[in-house]
């Protein structure tokens, strides 16, 4: 058991203990004590927290995800089989959980389609057609997503707008750049000249249902596909400004 | 140790904990669909093992673990980690004190993708799903020597990580 009974000799494990909640309300009482009369450890208490919290906030969206339908029946014990002696490396493709979306479904090879939260929407991107439009193969921006991602600066656009979020270059070079629209969020990348969609993630109705995310924030799904392509860290305003200056060329 | 836990509120119990349970796998496999795969073959051996979950204790301790042995046993044996999150060696972090903003999140989520597997289930599971120090060393199925000690390792690497002064544009 640590001895927190010298407030002088207080190590960093106790107050990781501290912060954490680990510690009995005498033993936090004696660091609470030390930390009051001590800078550098106040100090290095903030910093535990302001970890603590960024890797809350962090992994936050993941739990506005919608479980997949599988998962969700074998929670409930419905459908269950023999226990599986063999897993699959990718079991269930999200396209495969997801009901067919009416115009894109089937269509886009490569393109990856998510629910952010809720009940399934699709309708939400499928009643805004302008914005999308499909070439050999691949779901492409269009309309006001397309002028959007080639002119937009980060944070431009107003609420019912598209609104670019981040702008990064992945590992081939390309620019890619996550938006936000009224219908959901995604991400699209600049290739021979136009924007392609890879992500798309249908905003839930969720704002009477008080899980709509702020405004800044990405489903998990389209950061997940942001982590898996960006190399390096996204542009900050000057190297967004230069780029969409310089018309994206790689 | 058998409860004789009745099987709806067992499978309502369950059903709850399902997202976080994804994001746990997320963190432990480092792609979403292993994600899945994983809670999906936790969520069969829970209901297989239902019996010796005891009513009263956490259950989402006890589906961690039986999470995390899932990972030890079968998946990682037959597949290894088809995409680490995170390649780029040595990046810093964006902006820092601005709450969850996207490119807070994702240095955030690189950072933790550059630890060990072993650190990183530690986070995972006390500083994200806010499990004690206890709960998360019977989850992980070390003493809690271990865990701290872990958690103190990954804790400063995620500092030197994300570290402000470390903070350098991106190359273009």
């Amino acid at each position: 058991m640590r001895d927190l009974n010298d407030q002088d000799t207080i190590d960093d494990a106790a107050l990781t203990s501290w912060v954490d909640g680990e510690l009995d309300a005498s033993a936090a009482a004696r660091v609470q004590a030390h930390v009051d009369a001590h800078p550098g450890a106040a100090q290095r208490v903030a910093q535990l927290r302001e970890l603590n919290r960024q890797l809350r906030a962090s992994f936050a969206p993941e739990l506005a995800d919608q479980v997949p339908p599988s998962l969700a029946a074998t929670a409930r014990g419905e459908h269950l089989q023999a226990p599986s002696t063999t897993t699959t490396g990718r079991v269930i493709p999200w396209r495969a959980r997801q009901p067919a979306w009416p115009r894109w479904g089937g269509l886009a090879a490569g393109l990856l389609l998510a629910v952010w939260g809720g009940p399934l929407l699709w309708s939400g991107w499928h009643t805004e057609p302008d914005l999308l439009t499909q070439a050999d193969g691949r779901v492409m921006a269009q309309g006001a997503l397309g002028r959007g991602l080639e002119r937009n600066l980060a944070g431009d656009g107003g609420q019912d707008q598209v609104r670019v979020l981040l702008s990064f270059k992945d590992r081939t070079g390309q620019y890619c750049r996550t938006f936000s629209a009224p219908a959901g969020a995604g991400l699209a990348c600049r290739d021979a000249g136009r924007w392609q969609v890879a992500v798309l993630a249908a905003r839930p109705p969720t704002e009477e249902r008080g899980l709509r995310l702020a405004g800044g924030d990405l489903p998990a799904t389209v950061l997940d596909a942001v982590e898996r392509r960006i190399s390096g860290l996204a542009l900050d305003a000057d190297q967004e400004r230069a780029a969409r200056d310089a018309g994206w060329a790689r | 140790m058998n409860s004789h836990q009745d099987t709806p509120s067992f499978g309502i119990a369950l059903s709850a904990l399902v997202p976080r349970l994804r994001r746990f796998g997320r963190l432990l496999t480092g792609h979403a669909q292993d994600a899945d795969d994983l809670v999906q073959l936790a969520l069969e051996r829970a209901w297989q093992h239902q019996s010796r979950w005891e009513t009263g204790t956490r259950l989402d301790s006890w589906t961690f673990r039986i999470m995390q042995n899932a990972w030890i046993d079968e998946v990682r044996t037959r597949q290894r980690q088809a995409q680490v999150l995170v390649a780029d060696d040595g990046e810093g972090v964006a902006d820092d004190k601005v709450a969850a903003s996207p490119v807070d999140a994702i240095a955030v989520r690189q950072a933790v993708a550059q630890l060990s597997e072993d650190h990183r289930a530690a986070v995972a599971l006390v500083l994200v799903e806010g499990l004690s120090y206890k709960e998360a060393a019977e989850a992980l199925g070390i003493p809690m020597g271990t865990l701290t000690s872990r958690l103190a390792r990954a804790r400063e690497q995620l500092q030197a990580l994300l570290a402000p002064e470390e903070k350098r544009p991106c190359a273009t």
